[in-house]
């Protein structure tokens, strides 16, 4: 009794703190996308009304929205792709020695500002960029390519560069569920190595495979500034458009496509959680 | 059915480390093989080269006389139970069994049937769809010997297979392991540190020590004639002695400890062992004087019998079980006392 009393005066300030910061802004969101703005005087009227949520359907913002989770889900899965044979690189192959100097490798980057980290997708991808000048030096394309830079393509690349680590990390966590014995033990029954790995170890790590996704397309779906820096023409993604509305303090219609996507995120973290068990993945730290 | 294993000069290095040292040795088809050894003698690493998960560095693994060496380790003929059992997590308990069956591609009804043989084997039947984590720990053990005896492998590896268990437990399983091995007629190599086990289960065995073996023989043959001090130490023979004189007395030895003549029946060898080992239930403490002087040192009750230590006149410690019954009256630490030595009481110990 002593200790549960204990235990929860401990994590008061930590209650406290996720209501300051994460509720009580959510409750001003939810709140004010109820309210009204006449784009006569910009002024924004507390009432209770659904004009917002209607504006919505205009100016095509829902295709933005589908757009934008279309992206983050392709990005989401690339990420995922490429993250989970490195993980496993790190987790079963390298020496405690090497897996350390490659999660080294996938977080070094982030020491830098994301922005100058898009930037620099310029100068590889760019016409005069370095992918351009290889391929034409060894002959294999004669004028330089142009949908490397300001394409759809160069908005995934800069994606999956900046979040890829945020699908390694989980992806490790879970793993470690993965005795290296279940491996001989599957060798030992006669299975090859493709078999070990889609009835041994990709199951076994699905709570991983999910939360790396719900990590890299939640932030993918929020993400301005590889499609500002990467993207071409017409390829808004909700965070410019949300930033486009508030310009003009429209701030119901921000706020009430921000409820949209919250719930739209929530509904796939909790569909996610039922299908793939994602709380199983914490069960070892109890 | 059964296979037999060729070790055929077997080293096996890790950087400066020899884990298994220039290993020659044969183990018949269908026998039950003991390797035993303390942890880093090597044995397990050895286990490892015949289940194929790991190379030699140098040398042969034949099976039936064919090489096996660079086979990997789903192609050969054996099984292995693990220490840690690595049974499936997201399996039940028939998953898990029938595993390496759905490898195998066999269709559905000889699956069925054949988890449900094998669950049966192991006096699990019934358990098919339970999970892994519902088992208890004895449970989890017969499931992972149904795994590996339903692909009815002509070799089971058993990798200290009984270590996480409690003792009751152990000795259920040990004897499991021996009437398994009668019915399905496979070789069993069993690695193990428990001497015990080794001795109530094994047609043969081994002892290793850096990564070398040395001594093969039946448990009768090592218990009786270990070639060395390490050996009968490991076989719990702790009580060794240098005796004052050996000399070969007809189809036996007359040994001379302290000053006290004794015989050992049997004993064909030409060369002379060095030491004698005192079995710990074969000595006897009396009253008088005919027997060995000693003095009690240390005694420690230990349910059935006191363990009891005692030294000779030049120092040597002995460790003697002296059940309940036979502790002579007023016997206390400190005080002297006569060793007697029962039939079978000395095991000649070569070096």
């Amino acid at each position: 009794m002593f200790l549960i009393r204990r235990g929860l005066a401990l994590s008061l300030p930590g209650f406290l703190l996720i209501l300051l910061l994460g509720a009580v802004p959510l409750t001003v969101i939810l709140v004010w996308s109820f309210w009204t703005w006449d784009p006569a005087t910009y002024w924004i009227k507390p009432n209770l009304s659904l004009d917002a949520y209607a504006a919505i359907g205009d100016a095509g913002r829902w295709s933005v929205i589908v757009g934008s989770f279309g992206k983050a889900f392709l990005a989401a899965l690339l990420c995922l792709l490429v993250g989970y044979p490195s993980a496993l690189a790190i987790h079963f192959v390298a020496s405690p020695r090497w897996s350390f100097v490659l999660m080294a490798a996938f977080t070094i980057p982030f020491f830098t500002s994301y922005l100058i980290r898009a930037f620099s997708w310029r100068l590889v991808l760019g016409r005069t960029g370095m992918v351009n000048n290889f391929l034409m030096q060894i002959g294999l394309i004669d004028e330089p390519l142009d949908w490397l830079l300001f394409s759809d393509f160069a908005v995934m690349v800069g994606l999956i560069a900046s979040y890829l680590p945020f699908v390694i990390f989980p992806l490790l966590l879970s793993l470690r569920k993965v005795e290296p014995n279940f491996l001989a033990a599957s060798q030992d029954l006669g299975a090859g190595f493709l078999r070990t790995l889609f009835t041994i170890i990709i199951p076994l790590t699905k709570p991983g495979i999910f939360a790396g996704f719900l990590f890299v397309f939640i932030m993918a779906a929020g993400s301005s500034t590889e499609v500002q820096m990467l993207g071409g023409a017409g390829a808004p993604m909700i965070s410019i458009m949300i930033n486009d509305v508030m310009r003009v303090v429209n701030f119901p219609l921000a706020f009430a496509i921000s409820a949209v996507v919250i719930v739209a995120l929530f509904t796939i973290v909790l569909a996610g959680n039922r299908v793939f068990g994602l709380t199983k993945m914490f069960e070892d730290f109890k | 059915m059964a296979n037999s294993i060729g070790i055929d000069q077997v080293s096996r290095r890790f950087g400066e480390v020899v884990a298994v040292d220039n290993l020659q040795l044969e183990i018949k088809a269908g026998e039950f093989f003991t390797l035993l050894g303390s942890s880093g003698s090597g044995k397990s690493t050895l286990l490892k080269m015949i289940a194929g998960f790991d190379q030699p560095t140098n040398g042969c693994i034949l099976f039936d006389g064919a090489d096996v060496t660079r086979m990997p380790a789903n192609r050969r003929p054996c099984n292995t139970v693990f220490q840690d059992l690595a049974l499936f997590p997201h399996m039940s308990v028939a998953q898990n069994v029938g595993y390496g069956l759905r490898v195998r591609r066999l269709a559905k009804s000889v699956q069925i049937e054949k988890v449900r043989d094998a669950l049966q084997l192991v006096d699990l039947d019934g358990y098919q769809d339970r999970d892994i984590m519902a088992l208890s720990g004895g449970q989890r053990q017969r499931v992972a010997l149904a795994r590996s005896l339903v692909m009815e492998p002509g070799i089971l590896l058993l990798d200290e297979p009984l270590t996480g268990l409690d003792e009751r437990l152990r000795q259920q399983m040990r004897d499991e392991f021996g009437r398994l091995h009668k019915k399905t007629a496979a070789t069993f190599v069993l690695v193990t540190h428990n001497q015990d086990e080794a001795m109530s289960l094994s047609d043969r065995m081994a002892i290793m020590h850096h990564g070398r073996l040395v001594q093969v023989g039946t448990p009768d043959e090592i218990l009786h004639r270990p070639t060395n001090e390490f050996v009968a130490r490991f076989v719990g023979l702790e009580s060794i002695v240098v005796p004052d004189r050996v000399e070969k007395r007809g189809a036996g030895l007359e040994v001379i400890i302290n000053g006290r003549r004794t015989e050992i029946p049997g004993f064909h060898g030409e060369v002379l062992p060095e030491k004698i080992a005192i079995r710990s239930d074969r000595m006897t403490l009396e009253a008088g004087e005919h027997g060995i002087p000693a003095t009690l040192v240390e005694q420690h009750f230990r349910g059935r019998y006191y363990e009891c230590t005692l030294a000779m006149r030049d120092d040597t410690r002995l460790t003697a079980e002296i059940s309940v019954d036979a502790m002579p009256e007023g016997m206390d630490t400190g005080k002297t006392t006569s060793l007697g030595l029962q039939a079978g009481a000395l095991v000649p110990v070569m070096t």
